[in-house]
């Protein structure tokens, strides 16, 4: 019976291990998506009836981005270009399509406007900073993730809070629909939840003080930040968002696709040059690993 | 109630001449002093309302109407220079705008010196003054983020554009419901006295001329005298004077009816039309700056040409027909420009609103605005025309009533007492 238990125990301490070490290794979960084949197809030469080949001959690939998160998705207005980490992944899948990166319709979508709009088909992708989960995955796929995220706070320079813990009865901004806005809640009850249509919505609200405080991913209240020098990120982030990139249920060979071009931009040095451009000021960071159901 | 002692004097001078004559002097008095207080009271009160029509309400209305499209107008160059960036079509808008929040200022000034409701008319006027000093700000808050490349600014922008529709335009409406309100009020009690004034100065000559006409028969049968020339006279001034009134305050009525009901509401429609341009053509580019995200921008667009479209076609004065030509070209564009942006083509899109190079767009909007712009002077002129027409029909006819009626008086005095004085001898 001992020796029952100690192989029982062990047993458990081993599953505890192998989830707690990189995606790579983990067991297939939420973030898993379908695995790219061996090679991808070259440009301007998708298979015939695959999405890409209704893509390609469509003559450009429609993709939904945010429009107004700072060095992920935003229009620079003194170029009029869309501009970011999202929009140069955007660029990328594109490119792999026709060989072109130009090749690309740009659609801004809201963060309640993403599922509709690739239920719709009135995107073949959308980019911007969705956040993988279960429920999520019920109405559409996911690529692999190609950013790992986490959840934190922005105050004013003058505030003394430290964490989302000490939010209790202050107004917390997050776009309806957002991840972010559950999140809040479910870390501090008691915390007031203020929702807006844009990310920079809230940024207004927070430099009339009409709210205390922004919450969601790091990277885009780095760029909040970064556009209000009163402005601080503070805490550790208190979720983790796996970030890809959505596509339509109906369509996994152009998930397979976008895995495919993802695996390469990983391995070949281009995410890390995206990344550094975008977020370097934020630290180095390695693109995570892709886990796959099948 | 008449005494006894008052019947009796008066049985016993109708059963004498000269006691018919003095009572038929003394009828003419008291009916002439009707007939003058009925023609005073009616064309004063006619003159009041034409003033209250076309002086007071009027007025306060086309400044809130005025208003409201230079709102739109700020709004609409706000979101423009907003869209250009740092292109010199951004240069040039911002300079517009300036130059319209000053008009602005200008209006709500004048409107501010004719507040006729009191705190019904100084609350919402002073909410939008108030608003428009926080309007401006987010405007620049826009403005200063968007120069430095911030995406931020399209948020202020937004605010602003949702506060200028969610909080100043009903402002100007509350306005314009007031003095709309008394407009048709004073209208509706005009037309209803007029007819009753008319009635009033009709009856009263006509008593006059009854009791000037049986006295002109008198003497000639009772005295056989010839016809008395000063109540010949008294009673051709009682004729001229009521169909002189009658016929003026009947056109009168007709003027003030043809400007409240045609020219006024035609000048409306056309400043609501030019209102729905410029809200329009701010669609336009808070659709573009929304990136494809922007549907509801779209069919916000789509309500307000159909607005235009039916204030054109529904206006009696202006020229309809140029305004919807207008309307087609601009729409025509406008649609060139949305699928521009959906098939991809942004720069095109955006240059092609702005006016940047090919200016062809950007003069659809300028055509169609010098067209709805032409229109509201039109309505306006004809209204002005209407009014200086209902004005000068009855000029100086009270006085004239007071004047007329007083040589009434004295030519029936000059015709009457000499043959009262014959039977004194």
């Amino acid at each position: 019976m001992k020796t029952f238990t100690r192989l029982l125990v062990a047993a458990c301490a081993a599953a505890i291990l192998a989830t707690s070490l990189s995606p790579a290794f983990a067991a297939p979960d939420a973030t898993s998506s379908l695995r790219p084949a061996a090679s991808l197809p070259r440009p301007m030469a998708m298979p015939d009836g695959s999405t890409m080949k209704k893509i390609q001959d469509r003559g450009r690939l429609i993709v939904g981005v945010s429009q107004d998160k700072y060095a992920i998705g935003f229009l620079n207005p003194l170029t009029n270009e869309l501009e970011g980490f999202d929009i140069e992944m955007a660029k990328a899948m594109a490119k792999a399509i026709f060989g072109n990166e130009n090749k690309l319709q740009i659609v801004a979508v809201s963060s309640a406007e993403r599922i509709p709009l690739i239920k719709a088909g009135k995107v073949d992708m959308v980019i911007s900073t969705f956040t993988i989960n279960a429920k999520r995955k019920e109405e559409i796929n996911f690529s692999e993730v190609y950013y790992m995220s986490g959840q934190k706070i922005l105050v004013h320079k003058d505030s003394a809070a430290k964490s989302i813990a000490d939010m209790s009865g202050q107004r917390v901004c997050a776009p309806v629909g957002s991840t972010s806005a559950k999140n809040i809640l479910t870390a501090n009850p008691a915390a007031k939840l203020v929702e807006t249509i844009e990310f920079t919505d809230c940024l207004v609200l927070f430099q009339m003080r009409q709210v205390e405080a922004i919450s969601t991913d790091d990277v885009i209240l780095a760029g909040l930040a970064k556009q209000d020098p009163f402005a601080k990120v503070i805490g550790s982030g208190f979720t983790a968002e796996p970030y890809g990139i959505g596509m339509s249920k109906d369509q996994p060979d152009l998930v397979r696709f976008a895995n495919g071009v993802l695996v390469q931009m990983k391995s070949d040095g281009t995410w890390k040059r995206i990344y550094d451009k975008w977020f370097g000021a934020m630290g180095a960071a390695e693109p995570p690993r892709g886990t796959y159901v099948d | 109630m008449q005494s006894p002692n008052n019947s009796g004097k008066i049985k016993g001078m109708m059963g004498t001449t000269p006691g018919k004559l003095r009572l038929g002097m003394f009828a003419i008095f008291i009916l002439a002093i009707c007939f003058a207080i009925a023609g005073y009271v009616g064309v004063s009160g006619a003159r009041s309302s034409v003033n209250t029509i076309a002086r007071d309400a009027v007025p306060s209305i086309v400044t809130a109407q005025s208003v409201r499209v230079k709102l739109l107008q700020m709004d609409s160059l706000a979101s423009q220079e907003f869209l250009a960036g740092g292109a010199d079509s951004g240069a040039q808008a911002r300079v517009k705008y300036e130059a319209v929040r000053k008009e602005l200022g200008e209006q709500l000034t004048v409107a501010a010196k004719n507040i006729s409701f009191g705190r019904d008319e100084q609350t919402p006027l002073e909410t939008l003054m108030d608003k428009v000093q926080a309007y401006n700000g987010l405007v620049e808050a826009a403005r200063a983020n968007n120069r430095q490349g911030f995406p931020v600014g399209a948020a202020y922008l937004r605010m602003a554009s949702t506060m200028l529709h969610n909080d100043m335009l009903p402002q100007t409406q509350a306005i314009d419901q007031l003095n709309v309100k008394q407009l048709e009020s004073e209208y509706a009690s005009f037309k209803s006295a007029s007819v009753i004034h008319i009635g009033m100065i009709a009856a009263s000559g006509l008593a006059l001329l009854v009791v000037l006409g049986y006295m002109q028969f008198f003497i000639s049968k009772k005295m056989r005298r010839s016809f008395s020339l000063p109540l010949l006279a008294a009673s051709a001034v009682v004729v001229a004077l009521t169909a002189y009134s009658i016929v003026g305050m009947t056109l009168q009525r007709s003027n003030l009816g043809e400007a409240k009901e045609t020219s006024f509401v035609s000048a409306y429609n056309w400043l609501e039309a030019r209102g729905a341009a410029y809200d329009a053509k701010t669609d336009q580019s808070l659709f573009l700056i929304a990136l494809g995200a922007g549907a509801k921008y779209e069919e916000s667009a789509k309500v307000k040409v159909e607005k235009l479209a039916d204030a054109a076609q529904q206006n009696a004065q202006g020229d309809s027909a140029a305004a919807i030509a207008a309307l087609r070209a601009y729409v025509q564009q406008d649609e060139r420009i949305r699928s521009y942006d959906k098939s991809g083509k942004r720069a095109e899109a955006v240059n092609l609103a702005l006016g940047n190079g090919t200016k062809e767009a950007q003069k659809t909007f300028d055509d169609l605005n010098q067209v709805l712009t032409a229109n509201l002077k039109t309505a306006t002129s004809s209204f002005e025309a209407s009014i200086a027409s209902a004005e000068s029909n009855i000029n100086l006819l009270d006085l004239a009533f007071i004047i007329l009626s007083l040589a009434v008086v004295a030519l029936a005095y000059f015709g009457l007492t000499p043959r009262i004085n014959e039977y004194r001898a």
